[in-house]
C-alpha cells in the first residue's frame, strides 16, 4: 500500500489495556488553566517509569465547564485503578491545587470511581466545606487566593494504551516535519492523547533487555546508527525513525487518530523525504490490541 | 392510563396519619386491598376507604384530591414514584421520604420535610413552622433531597437542617437556619431576623436586598467581605432553574458578600448576600432564562 507515494508497511501496531480518566481543569482564564494542565501532565510519558501517561486532550469553552470558566480537559492513563488514583491525587494536589484560581472536576461519568476531592480536602485542615450541587459532591478548600473547588471523585474507564505508528524518513528534519503535521491533525481527535514530548518518541523501545533489571530497551532494529550491526528493519535510505504514541479511551479512538495522523504525515512527508510508515510490532508480546495499518487506513 | 387517585371524603374523625400511603407501597395491591388498608386516625385505626374514594390507575403516580389539612405524614415513607396533592396538607409532609417526587398545590402545615432524606418536594403554597427542621425528639432535621416552597415559610425554617437544599420564593420568618448543621437555603424574598443563630455549617444564599443587620454585621457572624468564589457559580447555575425569573436576573449581579458564623458556637456557616444592585456579570448571562 502507498499513500502519496509513501510506503505503508503491511504490519500492525501493538497496544495494551489500560484504565483512564478525564479531568476538567478550570481557572480564571485560559492561561492559568493551561499552566495547571501542562504541569499535572508533565513527566507522564510512559507508565514504565512515570506511573501514568497523561496529556492535554482539548480546551473546553466556558459554556461547557461546570463553573463557567475556561477549561482544559486532560486524560490520564495507568495500568490499574489503584495506580491511577494515586497519580491523580498526587498530580492534582501538587500541580492543580497549587496553581492560582484553578478548580478541578470529573470529566467522565461511570460506575468505577477514583478519589479526587475526597482525598485533597484534607489540605483544608478542617476548614474545608463539602457541598452537594445537582447531585454531585464538591469540596471547597480554602487557599490563599480564595477557594480550591474539587469534585469528590471522577470516573475511570477501560482504555487502550500504546497505539502507535513509526515515521521512517531520509532525514531527521523530514521525520520531524511529518510528525508535526501528524500531531496537528491528531490533536483535533477527541478521546486520545499523545503522551510523549510533542506527541513523538525518538527512543522507541522493544520489550526486554540484556540487562535483567530492565523491562524495555532501545529498539535497535530502528536505530540508524546500528544498521550494520543489528537486524535492522530500516529500509535503505532511511536516516531517522520517530514513533508517534497514542493512548485512547477505545480502540476506535486510537484507530481514528492513527488514520488521521498517518494521512497527515504522508501529505507533508513526501516533500521532506518521508519514505515509509510502519507500526510498533513486537511479535504479539506487548499487547492484545493489534492495529493493522492497512485496515486502519481503509 | 390515569393516575391512582384518592378522593378525600368529608369526615369528622380528626387528624389522620397517612404514612405508607405511597406508590411504592401500593404497587402490588389490588383496588380492594387498598380500600381496606388501615390508617391511623385520632379515634384509632380506620380503613382507607372510609376516608378516601379510591379511583384505581397508574400506581407510579398517586393523586390526593381534596383538603388534606388534617392529614399528617402525607407521602411519608415515599421511596419512588410521584405523589401529587391537589389541595393543602397537614403536618409532617414527606416524613422519612427517601426518593421520588411530591407536589402539593396548596399549603403545608408544620414540620414539612423535617425528616426528608431524598427526592424532590414542591409546595406551591406556604409552609408552617419548622419546615426542613428537626422534628420533636429528633436531633437533626432534613437530611437530603430538595424542597421548593413557592409561598412563604413560617418560623424556624431549616432549624438543625443536616443536608439537602431548600429554596423559598416567599418571605421567611424568624429563626431560619438556627443551629443549622449543613445544607443549602436559598431565599428569594425577605428573611426576618434572627437568622442563622447557632449555625454550625451550611450555606444561606439571600437573593433579596440584605437586611440592615447583615450589612453592618450580624451578631455572631464575621463582618461581610466581598468574595468571588467559583463555587458560587456552580450553585447559582443549579439554583437558576428553580427560582422566579426576576430573581434569576439577580443571580448574575455582583459582588457577593459573605459572613461566616455563628462564631459564638465556633460555626463556619456562610451567608451570601449583596448590598446593592450592580450590572449582571456577562459570564452568567447564558444560564438565565
Amino acid at each position: 500500500m502507498q499513500i502519496n507515494g509513501i510506503d505503508i508497511e503491511e504490519t500492525f501496531a501493538e497496544a495494551f489495556p489500560m484504565t483512564a480518566t478525564r479531568l476538567i481543569i478550570t481557572a480564571a482564564d485560559r492561561f492559568w488553566a493551561l499552566r495547571a494542565a501542562e504541569s499535572m501532565t508533565g513527566f507522564a510519558t510512559s507508565v514504565i517509569a512515570c506511573g501514568c501517561e497523561a496529556g492535554v486532550e482539548r480546551e473546553v469553552s466556558p459554556e461547557r465547564t461546570p463553573d463557567g470558566r475556561p477549561g482544559i480537559a486532560v486524560l490520564l492513563f495507568s495500568v490499574s485503578g489503584k495506580e491511577l488514583e494515586k497519580q491523580v491525587v498526587r498530580r492534582v494536589g501538587q500541580c492543580v491545587l497549587t496553581c492560582p484560581s484553578t478548580s478541578v472536576f470529573a470529566g467522565m461519568e461511570g460506575e468505577k470511581k477514583i478519589a479526587l476531592g475526597s482525598h485533597l480536602r484534607y489540605f483544608g485542615d478542617g476548614f474545608q466545606i463539602s457541598k452537594i450541587v445537582a447531585g454531585k459532591r464538591y469540596w471547597r478548600v480554602p487557599v490563599m487566593d480564595g477557594e480550591f473547588v474539587a469534585e469528590e471523585s471522577t470516573a475511570r474507564t477501560s482504555a487502550v494504551g500504546g497505539g502507535n505508528f513509526l515515521v521512517l524518513s531520509e532525514s531527521l528534519n523530514g521525520a520531524l516535519k511529518a510528525c508535526e503535521s501528524a500531531m496537528d491533525a491528531m490533536r483535533q481527535i477527541p478521546n486520545v492523547i499523545m503522551p510523549f514530548p510533542g506527541g513523538v518518541a525518538r527512543s522507541g523501545s522493544k520489550v526486554g533487555s540484556k540487562y535483567k533489571s530492565l523491562t524495555a530497551s532501545t529498539n535497535d532494529a530502528f536505530c540508524p546508527t546500528l544498521r550494520n550491526i543489528t537486524k535492522t528493519l530500516l529500509p535503505p535510505g532511511v536516516g531517522a525513525a520517530l514513533e508517534v504514541v497514542i493512548d485512547g479511551l477505545t480502540e476506535a479512538d486510537i484507530a481514528r487518530a492513527m488514520r488521521v495522523g498517518i494521512l497527515a504525515a504522508c501529505e507533508t512527508g513526501r516533500r521532506h523525504g518521508l519514505r515509509a510508515i510502519t507500526g510498533g510490532n513486537y511479535g504479539g508480546k506487548l499487547g492484545q490490541y493489534h492495529f493493522h495499518l492497512h485496515e486502519v487506513l481503509k | 392510563m390515569t393516575s391512582l387517585t384518592l378522593l378525600r371524603k368529608s369526615s369528622n374523625c380528626g387528624r389522620l396519619n397517612l404514612t405508607g400511603i405511597v406508590p411504592n407501597k401500593l404497587l402490588s395491591l389490588t383496588s380492594a386491598e387498598m380500600e381496606t388498608l388501615p390508617i391511623e386516625s385520632e379515634h384509632g385505626s380506620t380503613p382507607l376507604a372510609s376516608q378516601f374514594t379510591v379511583c384505581d390507575g397508574d400506581r407510579d403516580r398517586l393523586v390526593f384530591d381534596g383538603d388534606l389539612s388534617l392529614c399528617d405524614h402525607v407521602a411519608g415513607g415515599l421511596l419512588s414514584g410521584d405523589v401529587h396533592v391537589l389541595g393543602p396538607v397537614g403536618n409532617f409532609l414527606a416524613s422519612g421520604m427517601q426518593g421520588g417526587r411530591v407536589v402539593v398545590t396548596g399549603s403545608a402545615g408544620n414540620y414539612a420535610c423535617s425528616s426528608l432524606r431524598g427526592g424532590q418536594v414542591t409546595i406551591d403554597g406556604d409552609v408552617g413552622r419548622y419546615a426542613a427542621a428537626a422534628a420533636p425528639g429528633a436531633s437533626r432535621g432534613m437530611a437530603g433531597g430538595e424542597l421548593l416552597i413557592r409561598g412563604s415559610a413560617d418560623e424556624f425554617l431549616a432549624s438543625r437542617m443536616r443536608r439537602g437544599r431548600v429554596i423559598v420564593h416567599g418571605t421567611i420568618s424568624a429563626g431560619c437556619a438556627s443551629r443549622m448543621i449543613a445544607g443549602t437555603i436559598v431565599a428569594c424574598s425577605t428573611v426576618a431576623m434572627p437568622l442563622g443563630y447557632g449555625m454550625a455549617r451550611g450555606t444561606i444564599l439571600l437573593l433579596a436586598p440584605a437586611p440592615q443587620q447583615l450589612a453592618t454585621g450580624l451578631a455572631g457572624f464575621t463582618l461581610p467581605e466581598p468574595c468571588e468564589l467559583s463555587f458560587l457559580t456552580l450553585l447559582l447555575k443549579e439554583v437558576a432553574a428553580h427560582i422566579p425569573v426576576p430573581q434569576q436576573r439577580e443571580l448574575a449581579n455582583k459582588p457577593w458578600l459573605r459572613s461566616l458564623g455563628d462564631r459564638a458556637e465556633q460555626g463556619q456557616g456562610e451567608i451570601f448576600f449583596r448590598q446593592s444592585q450592580s450590572p449582571p456579570s456577562p459570564s452568567l448571562e447564558p444560564w438565565l432564562r
